[in-house]
């Protein structure tokens, strides 16, 4: 699909596709996190680079959506650090050391990076243009015609230009998980996190989002996606990156994974998934 | 007895399916038969002289019913209007994850739910016996500032906060119930975007909470109104303590009665099309979202 007009800002056109890894613009450290005396990550280390598309996948239970909700600090890490584009999340460099912000600060940190949910989770009381511009509004201060503007661009990206004034709940499924991936580019975000998104469509609906998101990737937005679409994570990913018991096991280009996983447990999760 | 018996052979009629007919006229028989005997009572029982309707038409308007009728209606909107904020606040604290917090306002809402009503104004009205004067008190310190206690706390004052903490309470409850209602994913989804605590609850959850909320709303506010009646007993003049006043110097205990029920009835009529009117303007998208897994961090 060509289209007109991006849905980013041009990336930086020396690093993306530089063989030689670039400076990540994802480098998430040592991330540790138990709930209730159950330890779901084991100080997971994760680098993506700018334009990367990562897929995580593994078995359920494996950490998968921690670690990336643990990215943006929707979960607060025990231990362990992750820095966007240089801005270590709910920390800020005060005399030489890292000290904790609060959280409005975390707030706008978090602005950088976009997340789409498996429950969509548009907001239910607003139509989807109100959907589109409260954070542009409000967070990065746009005036009403720009936000306007914008989520007019981008709906009319996801294919969904005629819904602007329509409520969430008379959407499909697809529909409003295109909704919410507009509503997070709506921030040009650094980079975009996908949570399961196409797990709680039904199958018809499911390729009108990967589309949405093959395109998304093809244009060089850095993506960090929790999946259990293997089709999508062999097209489109350019790593993947294998998770089981709150560790990340083995990652390699889609090629070499899905060729032959490198590790037993990475073949025998193959073997059950394909 | 009527009545009886015809349900009686009605249940007769019913095992019989095949006679339609029959059962249609028994259906309509009964209808016509209990419709009658309720008119009946009901005619009967106004036409008791001791109502005494004649005096009904002049006292609805009588100056005195009126003040009354809007010191009713002034009190409960003041100490709803009071309440709501102060619920909102106290139900903030009791999801707080500060456990001293949670505790104090776990406690307020006891306290102030367990005792009744009544109680709760005679205390206020009685605050001058317990603390003659109002100042700031450290406790070996002695006390800053202090005034009497009977100055500052009147009859409506203390109508007025025993109104408010006691609804309060129960408007803790409620918004509690409402935010607990709003799925947690609408939170993340805020936080994901970048908006502030406040804005989230300003924009997203307060909204949806406040949906969820409006038709418990509407009967606390009924409630309430009734509650201000209670005043009476603090010789506050309200609807109920004017009509009183009025009939404990001309006996017409019954036909004042009915002025007060009357006007309880129409402010309730009010208050209920106004509710409605609220819950169709806002209309109730907010709690139809099914969103679909609400899946844990897991």
């Amino acid at each position: 699909m060509t289209t007109s007009y991006s849905l980013i800002k041009p990336a930086d056109p020396s690093g993306a596709d530089s063989p030689d890894s670039p400076d990540p613009i994802v480098s998430a450290r040592g991330l540790v996190k138990s709930f209730g005396g159950h330890r779901v990550l084991h100080g997971v280390d994760l680098d993506v680079a700018p334009g990367e598309t990562v897929c995580v996948i593994g078995p359920s239970g494996s950490g998968k959506s921690t670690l990336l909700r643990c990215l943006n600090r929707l979960e607060t890490p025990d231990a362990g650090l992750c820095v966007i584009d240089g801005v270590p999340l709910g920390y800020a460099a005060r005399n030489g050391a890292l000290v904790e912000v609060g959280a409005a600060e975390l707030a706008a940190q978090r602005a950088a990076v976009g997340m789409v949910f498996q429950g969509f989770n548009l907001f239910a009381h607003m139509t989807v243009r109100q959907n589109l511009v409260e954070a542009p509004r409000s967070v990065l201060g746009l005036s009403r015609r720009e936000a306007d503007e914008r989520a007019g661009d981008l709906l009319a990206r996801v294919g969904l230009a005629d819904k602007m004034e329509a409520y969430p709940e008379t959407l499909s499924g697809g529909q409003q998980q295109r909704v919410a991936i507009a509503r997070a580019l709506a921030m040009r975000p650094k980079v975009m996190l996908f949570d399961e998104p196409t797990s709680a469509l039904d199958p018809e609906m499911v390729d009108e989002v990967l589309t949405v998101m093959r395109d998304l990737a093809a244009e060089g937005m850095t993506m960090i996606l929790v999946t259990h679409e293997m089709g999508f994570a062999r097209d489109v990913a350019d790593r993947i990156v294998l998770m089981d018991h709150g560790a990340v096991l083995e990652q390699s280009s889609p090629r070499q994974f899905f060729a032959r996983p490198a590790t037993q447990r990475g073949r025998t999760f193959l073997e059950k998934v394909l | 007895m009527t009545i009886i018996s015809s349900a009686a052979s009605r249940l007769d009629v019913l095992h019989a399916m095949p006679r339609r007919g029959r059962r249609r006229l028994w259906i309509v028989a009964v209808n016509v038969v209990v419709v009658l005997v309720l008119a009946w009572m009901v005619v009967g029982a106004a036409l008791t002289p001791g109502f005494e309707w004649r005096l009904v038409g002049p006292y609805l308007f009588d100056s005195r019913i009126l003040t009354g009728v809007l010191v009713s209606v002034g009190m409960t909107l003041a100490s709803m209007a009071m309440a709501i904020v102060l619920g909102v606040g106290v139900a903030a604290l009791r999801m707080s994850s500060v456990r001293a917090a949670a505790g104090a306002a776990t406690a307020f809402i006891w306290v102030f739910r367990a005792i009744p009503m009544l109680v709760q104004l005679l205390f206020w009205y009685n605050l001058a016996a317990l603390f003659p004067t109002l100042g700031l008190g450290f406790p070996g310190l002695g006390t800053v500032g202090g005034v009497s206690t009977n100055e500052v706390i009147g009859p409506l004052t203390a109508a007025l906060i025993g109104l408010t903490l006691h609804e309060t309470a129960y408007l803790a409850e409620i918004v509690r119930g409402g935010f607990a209602a709003v799925p947690t994913g609408q939170r993340e989804a805020a936080a994901a975007l970048g908006l502030s605590p406040w804005r989230t609850f300003r924009r997203v959850v307060w909204p949806q909470a406040f949906r969820i909320v409006i038709p418990s709303l509407g009967n606390q506010v009924i409630s309430l109104l009734k509650a201000t009646s209670l005043v009476s007993v603090i010789a506050l003049a309200d609807l109920l303590y004017s009509a009183q006043l009025i009939y404990a110097a001309n006996y017409r205990t019954i036909p004042l009665l009915v002025v007060v029920s009357i006007w309880y009835m129409v402010i309730t009529g009010v208050l209920s099309l106004a509710q409605s009117w609220l819950e169709r303007r806002l209309g109730d998208r907010s709690h139809r979202i099914a969103a679909p897994t609400e899946e844990g961090a897991l």
